[in-house]
């Protein structure tokens, strides 16, 4: 993969993935405001359990309640499971998911895999190990099914396809078709629906991940608004579900706080087109349904936040708010990020999940504005998250090093009041050839080396002023005693 | 209107440094209303490029020998929202684990405020008796719009002033970029956020684009210049001294 | 891995010994007294939450009238073929596979106790599902269908695939089914003990906004949702 520089600058320099990215989070941030205002209101007049930040504040409550025992919701959704026929696995890490998945496919003979939406399965690079088996494997999801055709990662983490035009949709399906299709909606969903529909009949295995798990009863819960999700899930005779272990929550009622915030923080719709409770695979009797249900319970790194400072941040329900409300993302994109979860919650948990040295520009790509934690469904402080992890990396030496030495020796400096003044004096000294007399008298700089040159490559910068605030007390303490 | 305050200045390194007629605006405002202003000469910096840095301990030196200079004075104000938020919102945190710290960095925040929340809130003063003809657009620094929670009391100021148009922010929540060391270290998202910024407030037709931090004014400021682009930044202290002295002119 | 040494591990993250007593929990947003509790006023809500989801809304003053409207519907949406549906209490009595073999279609009620492939066959080549509901919800226009009826040990024919597969899907349900809030349904579901294999909330037609944010109606579930209220 190319560095992060790199790809920043590949996104920036593409302004049709800049103005689709965009438009894009501007829309589902837009959605998002109208549907938070109309559940408050509702909820002034009791039509709706509780204003935003009442369900926010049970959502943390019922998440820190939840990790504090994982280790009993675990066992206790995994005893649900197997009561209702499920099986349960438990995968330490990628490995262990495409082992436990490649010991079906063996036993049941498989050779078609047909997916739902899974970002979980996206970390275990589930479709790559398959593929390399000679398996199939078709993502069912639309936008997913998209960046499939295109061998593109995701770009958003709820529309992954914002990237691509109708145009680059009608030629990748048109491709698969074998005649050209033209590009209105209409069109492009008929050949979608007609497509995998019939990769749903043929599929040994459906996949799937799990939006939440209750503990109570095992059961998963998936949140979809194209049917995918529910017919991956019940029509392949095998259903292959991996969580990650933080979705577990205690009892069906705790649905009702997350699942209200799901779709609104998401998309801003009130309720997503299908919710999906599946618990345990087929009843005898039953006239659908698969008849083998696998659950792996993943942890691939939770684990190591699971107890740190860092813990928050496995409450995040992957809803994607945070990326359609940080003013980064919007420039650059998910691709950008090189990460599964791009964004602000992407430039956390990544270093976090993964090895921390691959990842340590991601906290960088910040202004820590804090938009993200405003916007959050769990009031995740990912604003300061990532200050911490600029913490870490400046104690484990993986900042960048030259800055880091300058900055360190700059700041303290900085702290001594006669080193401030000293530094007053030669930074104004050391801009005087560097700065420029404008029409009016006043000084600008247009043009300075060292760390600053990157501020004046694209902006004006003001010259230290040669009476900084400071040397103009005197005179102003004498105005004010008369 | 409260009168007879014993304020300090805390002046913040970037006005002092850049914008000192800010500061000179501030303390005149300040008198107007009856404050006593007072100057601890040994101040510097709040320690906020070092606490985004992740320099922990120099952040919390920074923050240290801030506590020390400002815990005896009544109040403490500055022209900048990222500062005033920096001690309110970190100082605590920084020495949650040393509870005499924690003690003394939650009382000298409760006493620090920025400047339009400390003319509005404490003072009590909304209209400063300004005139000043511009049509302007206040931009919400990010620190202050969230870790102050100060959002309307800068618009209110701004509304009183005679034969001033106020015109709305339609993206209030959006970064303009700066983001301190993240303007150098990721120098080329940090200018596509303050053109996309920049670009909205040309839309809205503004002369001029007020705020109270002076790294937000330096960095949009500086990309219009260079850009060419028909919008100045003022920080907001000025703009209401320039206005009073205008009122006084045209008395 | 096994369960023993995954949890181990978690319970080492949190250092817990594991010896710890099950931990007290008690859902606690306060949920009775949300929404009204007037069976019409329930029925005007969920009528105009569903029609905004573009799903249509019939009243039907009594069973006898149902039959009748499940034959307009298909004969307006032009639909020719066969009909799969439930074989459950509400939707058998209903006289409706008379009137529509009558109407000219094949019907076909889902079998109970025989599984497979066939089953999901027939859904497949259906262009109608009809079904009834467990509970409709009026804040959201939500259907909520069980692939058996939630408390029951037993698998009356009922399925998953009825109210997935076919094009269209047709849902008759009495007004008393309906409640207010999703909350209501999670409570229910929780009181009445034993979980179907799949309980779904389903909110109007399938739909995606992937290609180029633009509304897609009818993606891979059902393109149209008509709902019979008795």
């Amino acid at each position: 993969m190319p560095d992060f520089k790199t790809r920043i600058d590949k996104a920036l320099g593409d302004q049709q993935l800049r103005g689709a990215v965009r438009f894009t989070a501007d829309s589902l941030r837009t959605k998002r405001n109208a549907a938070i205002a109309d559940l408050n209101a509702q909820a002034a007049e009791s039509l709706s359990i509780g204003t935003f930040d009442d369900l926010r504040k049970q959502a943390r409550a019922i998440k820190e309640h939840t990790l504090k025992h994982l280790d009993h919701y675990l066992a206790q959704a995994a005893e649900s499971i197997r009561a209702n026929g499920g099986t349960v696995h438990w995968a330490a890490d990628a490995a262990d998911v495409v082992r436990i998945a490649e010991e079906i496919v063996e036993r049941r003979n498989a050779k078609k895999f047909i997916k739902a939406k899974s970002m979980a399965s996206e970390e275990v690079f589930l479709n790559h190990a398959l593929e390399a088996k000679g398996l199939e494997v078709v993502e069912s999801d639309l936008g997913e099914y998209i960046i499939q055709l295109a061998h593109e990662t995701p770009a958003h983490i709820v529309i992954p396809a914002i990237h691509k035009t109708r145009r680059q949709i009608a030629d990748m399906f048109g491709e698969v078709a074998g005649r050209e299709l033209t590009t209105d909606t209409p069109t492009l969903t008929k050949f979608a629906r007609e497509t995998l529909r019939k990769k749903f009949m043929a599929a040994d295995i459906g996949v799937s991940g799990a939006n939440f798990l209750v503990a109570e009863t095992g059961t998963l819960c998936m949140v979809t608004n194209e049917g995918n999700g529910r017919l991956s899930t019940s029509v392949p005779p095998v259903h292959l579900a991996i969580v990650g272990m933080e979705k577990l929550v205690p009892t069906l009622e705790d649905l009702a706080v997350l699942y209200g915030l799901l779709p609104r923080s998401a998309t801003g719709q009130k309720i997503s087109t299908y919710f999906n409770m599946i618990t345990g695979c087929r009843r005898p009797g039953e006239p659908d349904g698969p008849e083998e249900l696998h659950v792996i319970f993943l942890d691939n790194g939770r684990s190591n936040i699971l107890g740190s400072q860092y813990e928050e941040t496995l409450m995040c329900i992957r809803c994607g708010a945070c990326l359609n409300f940080c003013p980064v993302y919007r420039n650059i994109g998910g691709h950008a990020y090189g990460a599964i979860y791009p964004g602000p919650i992407g430039s956390v948990i990544s270093p976090l999940l993964n090895e921390f040295e691959q990842w340590t520009d991601l906290p960088q790509a910040s202004s820590l504005c804090g938009a993200c934690h405003e916007a959050c469904p769990l009031g995740i402080h990912l604003h300061e998250h990532l200050i911490s992890l600029r913490e870490e990396m400046v104690a484990k030496g993986k900042a960048d090093p030259g800055f880091t030495k300058v900055m360190k020796l700059w700041m303290r400096a900085w702290r001594r009041p006669w080193l401030y003044r000293l530094l007053s004096k030669i930074g104004y000294l050391g801009m005087r050839s560097y700065a420029t007399k404008r029409a009016d008298g006043t000084e600008v700089a247009t043009s300075l080396p060292g760390p600053f040159k990157a501020w004046t490559d694209t902006r004006n910068f003001p010259p230290v002023v040669r009476r900084p605030f400071h040397e103009r007390w005197a005179d102003l303490q004498k105005e004010g005693a008369k | 209107m409260v009168q007879g305050l014993k304020v300090s200045l805390f002046i913040t390194c970037l006005a002092d440094h850049f914008y000192p007629e800010v500061g000179e605006a501030v303390v005149h405002l300040l008198r107007r209303y009856g404050c006593t202003v007072d100057f601890p000469p040994n101040q510097t910096c709040c320690g906020q490029p070092a606490w985004n840095t992740g320099l922990e301990d120099e952040a919390k030196a920074f923050a240290r020998s801030y506590i020390e200079t400002f815990e005896n004075s009544e109040y403490v104000v500055m022209p900048s929202g990222s500062c005033a938020g920096h001690v309110r919102y970190f100082y605590p945190q920084m020495f949650k684990d040393d509870k005499a710290m924690f003690k003394r960095a939650c009382a000298v925040a409760d006493k620090t405020y920025e400047f339009s929340e400390f003319m509005v809130k404490v003072l009590k003063v909304t209209d400063v008796g300004a005139t000043f003809p511009a049509t302007v657009v206040f931009h919400n620094n990010c620190h202050m719009q969230r870790e102050l929670g100060v959002k309307e009391e800068p618009l209110q100021l701004l509304r009183s002033v005679k034969d001033l148009v106020l015109v709305d922010n339609p993206r209030y929540d959006l970064c303009c970029g700066f983001g301190g060391a993240f303007s150098v270290k990721m120098p080329e998202i940090s200018t596509a956020m303050a053109d996309e910024r920049l670009g909205i407030y040309v839309s809205t037709k503004a002369d001029i684009v007020v705020s109270c931090d002076g790294g937000c004014l330096m960095h949009m400021g500086g990309r219009a210049e260079r850009q060419g682009l028909p919008v100045k930044t003022m920080h907001l202290a000025q703009l209401l001294w320039e206005g009073v002295r205008n009122s006084e002119r045209n008395a | 891995m096994n369960q023993q040494q995954f949890l181990a591990r978690v319970r080492n993250r949190l250092s817990r010994s594991g010896a710890e007593g099950e931990p007290v929990w008690k859902p606690s947003l306060p949920i009775s007294d949300v929404g009204p509790t007037d069976a019409e006023a329930l029925t005007q809500r969920f009528e105009a939450e569903l029609t905004k989801l573009s799903g249509k809304v019939y009243r039907a003053l009594s069973e006898a009238q149902v039959a009748p409207m499940i034959v307009g519907i298909l004969k307006e949406a032009g639909a020719t073929g066969s009909v799969v549906r439930w074989d459950d209490p509400l939707v058998n009595d209903l006289g409706i596979d008379e009137a529509l073999t009558f109407a000219g279609f094949a019907v076909a009620a889902v079998k109970h106790g025989e599984p497979g492939r066939p089953q999901v066959e027939l859904a497949e080549r259906s262009v109608a599902g009809i079904t009834g509901v467990d509970f409709a919800i009026a804040e959201t226009g939500t259907l909520v269908m069980g692939a058996a009826r939630p408390g029951e040990a037993g698998a009356p024919g009922r399925g998953r695939t009825v109210s997935l597969l076919p094009p269209i899907h047709i849902a008759v349900m009495r007004k008393e089914q309906i409640v207010y809030t999703p909350a209501h349904v999670f409570q229910r579901l929780r009181a009445m003990g034993k979980l179907p294999s799949q309980v779904v909330f389903a909110s109007g037609p399938s739909r995606s906004a992937d290609i180029e944010n633009d509304l897609s109606i009818g993606v891979h579930g059902p393109c149209q949702v008509h709902v019979i209220i008795i």
